[in-house]
């Protein structure tokens, strides 16, 4: 149960990053006329997601590569159709920390070719201080399978992938927490940790980079699958907070953890 | 209907006029981006996938007007029209053709583009 828990008070203080929710208060459709107009029924496409806090938004401006809005059975989701969609936020300040956690509720739909589901710049390939998650990829190559992979760079990148136990479709409660000075990458599935690495991740802090989600740069590798949640604070995320935070995501997921 | 849009790289610049004379602004320019899908023969392809209203393929199929908020002539009208000429619409999956702007209808576009003879380019991250 997430009780009374509010994903805005992993915020407080002046944590960076966004809290997005796929609901209809957050969800946005586009008028021919450039008006933002929130989404009314399941099928909409969506140009903008706004963020619970800190005042940032996810948006696509691009008809064809906009997702759509779903609900049902009480749940509401965002669908990415492996094709072309995607959503972008403006550039993001975490300057200021070295760490970071990224709260997912996710459905991959499909493990055949590599996907990316977030990434914290245009390409964590050319920047320092970038995280990204691909559902599927086993972190090498271009092998993909029953995983889901996160990793993390300050100037060295690290990965941590689940064992071969995850096949798609599946949805799961994603705990990706990461620490740069403290060299270690943690990915927790629905409330259980399943993989972490250790390895020198590099120096430095976060970058200021935009958030993608569901592609590359919102140009390549998409995302085939549902997205009903993103909760990014730049910060290490406390115990207590993880499993509040874990248990919000869970019931906006229906998973059960 | 959601339709699934194979592009080849010859007919993209065309294409993405078409696309903002049939969509909604300039952001539409974007519609078709990396080539990122291959036939069985190797020609890349960009796609585009999308859902339309019941009235959106015979719109597609009709003369085309410069879209009102264009008072700048950003659209090249004759390379929107030359992206129609070379549509092909289907409500079956057809083979994706290099020299045509490929759509087919399918709930499932991902599905519908391996129904196009279509695969995705390996990429690593």
């Amino acid at each position: 149960m997430s009780g009374g828990f509010s994903p805005a008070s992993l915020f407080a203080g002046g944590i960076a990053g966004p809290a997005l929710i796929p609901e209809r208060e957050f969800t946005f459709t586009r008028t021919i006329g450039g008006v933002f107009e929130p989404v009314t029924t399941t099928g909409d496409a969506v140009a903008r997601l706004t963020s619970m806090v800190n005042g940032i938004s996810a948006e696509q401006l691009t008809v064809a590569k906009r997702p759509s809005y779903n609900e049902g059975t009480g749940l509401s989701w965002l669908a990415f159709d492996g094709v072309d969609d995607a959503m972008a936020t403006a550039a993001i300040d975490f300057t200021g920390t070295d760490k970071m956690s990224v709260f997912a509720g996710v459905r991959k739909l499909s493990d055949v070719g590599v996907k990316l589901f977030y990434e914290l710049s245009a390409n964590s390939n050319s920047n320092n201080g970038v995280f990204l998650s691909a559902p599927g990829y086993l972190g090498t190559g271009s092998i993909v399978g029953p995983y889901w992979n996160v990793s993390a760079k300050g100037t060295i990148p690290q990965g941590a992938t689940t064992p071969a136990t995850f096949p798609a479709p599946q949805t799961v409660v994603q705990t990706h927490l990461m620490d740069i000075a403290g060299d270690r990458v943690t990915l927790r599935i629905n409330g259980t940790q399943e993989a972490q690495k250790t390895e020198d991740l590099g120096t430095g802090n976060f970058g200021n980079y935009a958030l993608n989600i569901g592609a590359r740069n919102q140009t390549s590798i998409f995302f085939n699958g549902l997205f009903y949640g993103l909760i990014v604070p730049g910060k290490l995320v406390s115990a207590a907070e993880i499993a509040s935070t874990e248990a919000y995501m869970a019931a906006k997921t229906g998973v059960v953890l | 209907m959601r339709l699934a849009i194979a592009c080849p790289d010859a007919l993209r610049d065309d294409a993405n006029n078409l696309a903002m004379v049939l969509g909604f602004g300039p952001a539409d320019a974007l519609t078709y981006g990396a080539l990122g899908w291959q036939d069985a023969a190797g020609n890349l392809y960009a796609c585009a996938s999308l859902p339309v209203s019941a009235t959106f393929t015979a719109a597609a199929q009709a003369g085309l007007q410069r879209p009102e908020w264009d008072d700048n002539n950003h659209v090249n009208m004759a390379g929107a029209n030359r992206s129609q000429a070379a549509m092909v619409f289907s409500l079956e999956p057809v083979l994706a053709m290099p020299d045509k702007l490929t759509a087919c209808a399918g709930d499932d576009s991902a599905a519908t583009l391996a129904a196009m003879g279509l695969t995705h380019v390996e990429v690593e991250i």
